[in-house]
């Protein structure tokens, strides 16, 4: 990959996220799959902050304050907790885009409402107020969250935009997305990858919505999460195995031309994956198939 | 509207009737009086008027006869070029090429010179979304304008419907719908024969000898140019029970296929892996040609299976699959005969006639399923096989030929293209029992355009080159190791260059990315092109090979004209464009060469020389029709007025004066 691109990350907590890599009636989730690469990843995390914390940072959970995870200190959402966390010590992938000068955006639903900002992130607009949503229908919290991103998308000035989708205890009415609404959320990605163009790096991050809160259960779950990568400069991969959710970071950044940070743990997968994109097409041979068998061309 | 729902069918009627009253903007204009409830149209490509009137003479075409006796019958002027997707086109919208934007098979992008189809194109509005295939025939055909008025139309085969268009009604797609490896159609030829090498449109595949009587071997399916892989589907091949045939074993279906010794065998259903996720299902056939002393198989081009195609080819989309229910599997591809395996010679005539038949018996099939619920509207079908067989076939008729030269002419395969226009009379037969002979019901049959021998080419770029028009990239020479699609030119000392059946193009300048001739010039080198080559003389034959050459000015009008060739190139009967220029090439030796191949007859020449024919059930205006006349006709006849940019005038209006 030459040229910097964009990344754009679409986070979603879903009940069984391997399940829905193989969910056929998610015909946009399945087209990047097609397009890119995919895998389910390993984390050794039983809750949904330290999964979202280990991809901002590229860290094992908690690995800078050794802590243990119920000791992290949540205020409110995933991305907040992390961002606690690990805040003495360590970059996260948007700090690669905010040293740079390069806008980076956060957009967020949680339980608490609002869009959370991360460090010098620009917020850009207001979400409304949590509601529950009827089945089938996208809370409209989830909704404005999609169009926020739309929206910036539009405008294309962001380095880094990161849309997460969780809190499903407010938002799905105490339930992770049913079929109804994964598919629904599929359509949302659908329309957001009509404005998506050859700059982005797109990354879609499936987490397990169904982490334990009881912290005196410590068994992580057998994966963790799932992830879709795609991109114009991406080769066409298909499955990635046995990708951990701290690489996820290292290889975007990789993938998107900058520098990883020294702090990072995780190791990208853009090379020995094979994601780098080949040879260009050979425009002659394709118009040869195309004509092949016409008859009146010699 | 579903397959059996002619409720819904009447219901829509009903509702389109209601908002006209409500004055919605989006229906065209008011019903005027009907005509006619329904117009069967019958399209047969290529039959020539001047076959047709000699078998009515004798009395070969009694049902053509009978139609024309009942109306009138014409010649119906075509289209500049007369081309299958050009002439289909012009029929469909009512307007010239200039108003529907097909010129040819071929275009070219001015800004790469890459030439590419231009039937359609695949666009992927990024990376992130999947590839859709885009119909590049614009204007509006008239089966649109009838469902604008709630009138029903069911559109089978028709070229450049591909994607089919929302029609109200059902539509399966035609010419222009690919083969699995995207092409018109690559088939693939087995053999235990030493040194083959791969012909025209196929592959070859070098067969073990068979131990037990066995032999594995794999099918090809699509390619994934990215990665210059292709899927393969591993098959065994076993020798049947004294040596008359094969038994084709698989993970298709059916698992066990027969495959008969000198017959074409059922078609066997298949899955190729696509990417890392996707597959594509498609179908196809099988040829045994020897099994003694050597194996020697051909499989078809993989069609798309009409039960899951991996892009659109009926509206509704299910129709594709709803029709294979009900008349069983059949061929999707645009162009279905082999003529590529004839011409390789993997296959002979009798086997290449048999394909034929297969492919008429199939549509024929196609009609009647929808003739038999045909109560109100348009239902039109295509039968192209009489295109395919005349361009194999014809050099039969002709014996002095220089196709002919290596195999003489056979009066029993020139029979065999007369059997196409027998056969096409049968569906008239069978069309018109079946519908019943009322008031209510208009019947036309037609052709797109005539036919004629190709017996020698013109190398129209190499005549570029000679005087001065064209220049050659450094160190290239012409001759079968230039490159073809216009890699070999030079473009800073190239003024014009011909691509495709018959179009030059001026080097524009502003308009193809070198282009060297400014706005002023250009004129004089369209004059002096047209008078250079209208004055070539065929030595060996001592003929002038070109009538004319036009402007495109004089030819097109409407949106679309300035992606027409600056200059067409009208032949004479018997000539054609090379083989070498249609493709961007350029050969060496004389400007004129014989055309031995068994792609022998033609109609790409001066439109004058190859009119369609044209019959109706009703008396029409017979002098001046034209191909451009119909869909004003069909309006007129439905009662939905015709808008002003449709150029033709209705055949039926004034028919008794004119008749």
């Amino acid at each position: 990959v030459s040229r910097r691109q964009k990344i754009l990350v679409i986070g979603l907590e879903v009940a069984q996220p391997e399940a829905a890599l193989l969910d056929e009636r998610l015909e946009n989730l399945r087209g990047l799959m097609a397009v890119g690469c995919y895998g389910c990843l390993e984390a050794f995390v039983d809750t949904s902050e330290a999964f979202w914390s280990a991809f901002a940072t590229g860290r094992k959970p908690y690995a800078n304050v050794g802590s243990h995870p119920s000791q992290v200190i949540v205020t409110g959402s995933a991305m907040s907790g992390s961002r606690t966390a690990n805040a003495c010590t360590d970059s996260t992938i948007w700090d690669v885009f905010n040293r740079a000068g390069e806008r980076t955006i956060l957009i967020e639903t949680g339980n608490e409402g609002p869009t959370d900002v991360p460090r010098a992130a620009v917020s850009t607009r207001e979400l409304p107020t949590q509601s529950v949503g009827a089945p089938g229908i996208l809370p409209t919290s989830t909704q404005a969250a999609f169009d926020g991103l739309r929206q910036n998308i539009r405008t294309g000035s962001c380095g880094y935009l990161h849309l997460l989708v969780h809190g499903f205890e407010a938002v799905f009415g105490g339930e992770p997305p049913g079929p109804d609404e994964l598919l629904r959320l599929d359509e949302e990605i659908g329309r957001t990858l009509e404005l998506l163009d050859e700059e982005t790096l797109l990354a879609v991050i499936l987490a397990r919505a169904t982490f334990g809160h009881d912290h005196n259960n410590h068994v992580p779950p057998a994966t963790a999460g799932a992830f879709v990568l795609a991109g114009a400069a991406l080769s066409i991969v298909g499955e990635v195995e046995k990708a951990s959710i701290q690489d996820l970071a290292p290889t975007l950044l990789e993938l998107s031309g900058r520098e990883t940070p020294a702090t990072m743990e995780g190791r990208s997968f853009a090379a020995s994956a094979g994601l780098l994109a080949g040879e260009e097409l050979d425009e002659d041979e394709i118009v040869r198939a195309r004509l092949s068998g016409l008859g009146y061309l010699g | 509207v579903g397959l059996h729902d002619c409720g819904a069918r009447r219901a829509a009627v009903r509702e389109t009737i209601a908002r006209l009253g409500n004055g919605d903007p989006n229906i065209a204009r008011p019903l005027a009086a009907r005509s006619f409830d329904r117009i069967l149209i019958l399209g047969f490509d290529g039959l020539d008027p001047r076959l047709v009137e000699r078998l009515i003479v004798q009395g070969a075409m009694p049902h053509f006869a009978a139609l024309a006796e009942r109306g009138a019958r014409a010649t119906v002027a075509t289209t500049a070029p007369a081309q299958t997707p050009v002439a289909w086109s012009t029929f469909a919208t009512g307007q010239n090429p200039g108003g529907h934007g097909i010129f040819d098979f071929l275009r070219r992008d001015p800004k790469t010179y890459l030439p590419d189809l231009a039937l359609n194109r695949y666009e992927q509005k990024n990376a992130f979304l999947p590839p859709k295939v885009v119909n590049l025939r614009r204007g509006v055909p008239f089966w649109e304008r009838l469902s604008q008025a709630g009138v029903p139309s069911i559109i089978l085969r028709c070229p450049c419907t591909y994607p089919p268009d929302a029609v109200a009604g059902r539509m399966l797609s035609g010419m222009g719908v690919p083969d699995a490896r995207g092409g018109f159609g690559t088939s693939t030829f087995y053999s235990t024969r030493a040194g083959l090498a791969a012909g025209e449109a196929e592959q070859v595949i070098a067969l073990e000898q068979p131990v037990d009587d066995r032999v594995r071997t794999h099918l090809i399916g699509p390619r994934n140019l990215r990665e210059r892989t292709e899927s393969r589907m591993e098959i065994e091949l076993e020798l049947a029970l004294h040596r008359k045939g094969l038994v084709l074993r698989s993970d298709a279906s059916p698992r066990e296929l027969a495959l008969p010794l000198g017959g074409w065998s059922d078609w066997l259903r298949v899955r190729f892996p696509v990417g890392k996720l996707q597959s594509l299902r498609g179908i196809l056939r099988f040829y045994v040609r020897s099994l003694e002393p050597e194996i020697e198989l051909l499989a078809s081009p993989v069609n798309f299976d009409p039960t899951e195609p991996p892009y659109p080819i009926s509206h509704p989309a299910r129709y594709s699959a709803e029709l294979e229910e009900a008349i069983g599997p059949y061929a999707t591809t645009g162009m279905v005969e082999d003529h590529g395996a004839l011409s390789n010679g993997r296959i002979d005539e009798p086997a290449f006639l048999a394909q034929c038949a297969q492919v008429w018996d199939e549509r024929e099939a196609m009609l009647l399923h929808e003739l038999d619920r045909f109560d109100e509207g348009v239902l039109f079908c295509l039968f192209d096989t009489s295109d395919r067989a005349q361009h194999m076939l014809w050099r039969h008729l002709e014996p002095d030929h220089p196709a002919n030269q290596e195999s003489p002419a056979n009066p029993d395969f020139a029979e065999a293209v007369i059997d196409q226009y027998r056969r096409a009379d049968l569906v008239i037969r069978t069309a018109r029992e079946t519908l019943g002979d009322d008031s209510r019901t208009l019947v036309i049959a037609l052709s797109d355009h005539g036919f004629g021998g190709f017996q020698r080419g013109v190398h129209v770029n190499s005549w570029l080159l000679e005087n001065g028009y064209l220049a050659l990239r450094k160190g290239v020479e012409p001759g079968e190791h230039a490159p073809d699609l216009l890699r070999a030119i030079d473009w800073s000392r190239t003024k014009a260059y011909a691509l495709g059946l018959g179009g030059i193009y001026l080097n524009r300048h502003g308009r193809e990315a070198e282009g060297v001739v400014t706005a002023d010039d250009a004129p004089t080198i369209e004059r002096e092109i047209a008078e250079g080559l209208t004055a070539l003389e065929d030595k060996e034959h001592h003929a002038r090979p070109i009538r004319r050459v036009d402007s495109r000015h004089t030819l097109y009008r409407g949106p679309h004209v300035e992606d027409a060739p600056d200059l067409l190139v009208q032949f004479e009967s018997g000539y054609r464009v090379s083989w070498s220029t249609s493709l961007g090439g350029f050969a060496a030796g004389d400007l004129v060469e014989a055309n031995t191949k068994a792609w022998a007859g033609d109609h790409v020449v001066d439109p004058a020389l190859v009119p369609g024919v044209l019959a109706m059930s009703r008396p029409f205006r017979t002098q001046g029709a034209r191909l451009l006349d119909l869909a004003p006709t069909v309006l007129e006849a439905m009662g939905v007025p015709c808008p002003p940019e449709l150029e033709g005038i209705s055949l039926c209006h004034d028919a008794r004066k004119s008749s």
